[in-house]
């Protein structure tokens, strides 16, 4: 039984000391820090801030044009969900942002 | 120079587009096997919760069937919902939100794959068992130890996958979410493993078993289920609304406040019972510690939704997302008062604690579990929800019916309390007391029920082959052209 209770305590302190290692390693790698960026780094080129994604249509493009070539295409705020590209390729037809 | 720059961003934009195509493409055997099997699983632990239900105020009721006696239909509905609904649906969610925030594609598509097998094998037979009179009786972890081992793997299989979407980031930054699915994947599989040893294997007995028992089995929600369902709130409301979180400092504080005092809170289920004095007060305190976290979450969502409220009339995965977040800052801060001597001495052994518990696993992370969803599977399939009416008949079946759910019993909870510390009521009274409200509770699952059969429905619609491919969004309140798929 000592054994046992050697164990479950050791196994505790792996657990707590996981944790503490998180948060250290999170600090020393500048996690913690520039929190604005953090907070973006969701975002990108394709879904940026200020453009919502579940409420999206987009027009299909056709192969080779960016949503840039048919600005008209653009995606209008509070409509439905992710973009639409025609060029296929996840065997839908459709390629879900 | 300016066509040339737009040409460039015409490329990132293809770019990213592609690579968020192949990660969802990764995901999607993988994780809509999760999901569909979850819905399977919501539908039964639905029915059994109704049987439960009904027995509680008609005790005649399927009285003749040994295997649906309630001491076995309760156990079973608990393990099915726990284990078969939220946990498949939360793997699911988790592993898709990892891939998306790493940017990596899913790793162990086909070890993932049997291990839904495996997950669905286990919680049927850990079912069975329960129904046939083998459940272990320790609350929340019914299933034999046997089942439960097969559960453990499954565990162990998803906290690699995690592992493995980490090492292959694409991004430096980690984002809140990301660490809550660590706490998820880090911590709870630990949890499950230590509760089935020490307390199946016998190495802890009597007084100390029921603590063991208890610090699991706060920590199913706490460690498991809310980081889950906060991962999905913090990515989801940004990327619907369009804007970055108010706070990014509160969400993480929140993170790291809530890894310090949750695993605490668990004690406090056994407020009066013999147990030492200070073992209690540090789940009280520990319970009490957790408003920090709540107060950050509860800022962080109110402050980013706030000036987007009207979306809320069209978009369903915001409206999911908001119900979901707002119930958590409800939920949570009943825990806190809950955990308080003075109040648990009153709501303790009542059904006060039963709509507590329904707040928490129902009203919040399953409501942001099926945001999620609605969020994910158009993209992980390529395929629409085809009604929106549809949709708004499961949310609203899932929210009336929690409404007076949590209403009824609350209420019935606190005067079933303070009843029962008269000493000059009569127990058979308090128990006439109840059962107006133990009607309100069928039918509140009666409603819910329906909006999960609706959702099932739904599901289906979108995973038959021969269904109609409908292009466009499914929204609230707005026409939507359907196009047959050629």
């Amino acid at each position: 039984m000592s054994l046992t209770y050697l164990a479950v305590w050791a196994l505790m302190l792996v657990f707590a000391a996981s944790a503490i290692y998180g948060l250290v390693w999170a600090i020393q790698h500048g996690q913690l820090r520039s929190f604005r960026a953090g907070a973006r780094s969701i975002f990108d080129e394709e879904e940026p801030v200020g453009v919502p994604t579940d409420a999206l249509v987009r027009e299909a493009h056709p192969p080779g044009a960016g949503p840039e070539a048919a600005p008209e295409a653009r995606p209008r705020r509070g409509a439905g969900h992710a973009g639409e590209r025609g060029t296929g390729g996840d065997g839908w037809g459709l390629t879900r942002r | 120079m300016e066509r040339k720059a737009q040409a460039e961003s015409a490329a990132v934009d293809r770019d990213e587009v592609l690579r968020r195509a192949e990660i969802d493409a990764s995901c999607r055997l993988p994780v809509m096997a999760f999901f569909a099997s979850s819905v399977v699983w919501l539908v039964v632990g639905s029915l059994l919760a109704l049987v439960a239900s009904w027995k509680l105020h008609s005790p005649g009721f399927l009285a003749d069937f040994s295997w649906l006696t309630f001491g076995r239909v309760r156990p079973a509905h608990l393990t099915v919902v726990a284990y078969g609904w939220a946990s498949m649906a939360g793997i699911g969610a988790l592993l898709w939100l990892e891939a998306r925030l790493c940017r990596a594609a899913l790793p162990l598509q086909g070890l993932l794959l049997g291990a839904c097998a495996l997950w669905n094998v286990a919680v049927a037979g850990g079912t069975i068992e329960i129904l046939a009179g083998r459940g272990t009786s320790v609350e929340w972890l019914e299933i034999p130890p046997f089942w439960a081992g097969l559960l453990a793997v499954v565990f162990l299989l998803v906290t690699v996958a995690s592992m493995m979407m980490f090492a292959a980031r694409r991004v430096s930054h980690i984002y809140v979410s990301q660490w809550y699915l660590f706490g998820a994947v880090l911590w709870f599989p630990f949890l499950y493993v230590m509760a089935n040893w020490l307390i199946h294997m016998n190495v802890v007995r009597g007084v100390t078993q029921a603590a063991t028992n208890w610090w699991f089995a706060h920590n199913v929600l706490g460690l498991w289920l809310t980081p889950i369902g906060l991962a999905a709130v913090y990515y989801l409301l940004p990327k619907i609304l369009g804007v970055p979180i108010y706070s990014y400092h509160l969400s993480l504080l929140g993170f790291w406040t809530l890894a310090l005092f949750y695993n605490w809170a668990g004690t406090h289920h056994l407020i009066g019972g013999p147990l030492p004095a200070w073992l209690v007060t540090v789940g009280v305190v520990g319970s009490v510690m957790m408003l920090i976290p709540v107060a950050t979450v509860a800022i962080n969502h109110h402050m980013t939704t706030k000036g987007h409220f009207a979306r809320l009339k069209e978009s369903p995965t915001l409206r999911f997302t908001v119900f979901g977040a707002m119930s958590y800052t409800a939920v949570s801060v009943q825990g806190s008062l809950t955990a308080l001597r003075s109040v648990n001495e009153v709501v303790h052994f009542t059904h006060y604690t039963v709509a507590h518990a329904h707040l928490g696993v129902y009203a919040f992370y399953s409501m942001a579990v099926w945001a999620a969803m609605y969020y994910a599977i158009p993209r992980l399939t390529g395929r629409e929800w085809p009604s929106a009416r549809l949709i708004a008949v499961h949310f609203w079946c899932a929210a009336v019916g929690m409404a007076l759910y949590w209403i009824g019993l609350t209420w019935a909870g606190v005067e079933q309390g303070l009843q029962m510390n008269d000493a000059d009521v009569a127990f058979l009274d308090v128990v006439r007391y109840t059962v107006p409200y133990l009607w309100s509770r069928s039918l509140a699952g009666v409603l819910m029920t329906a909006g999960h059969l609706v959702f099932a429905w739904h599901l289906l619609r979108v995973l038959l082959p021969g269904e109609r491919l409908v292009r466009g969004p499914a929204l609230f309140g707005r026409r939507r052209a359907a196009e047959v798929a050629s």
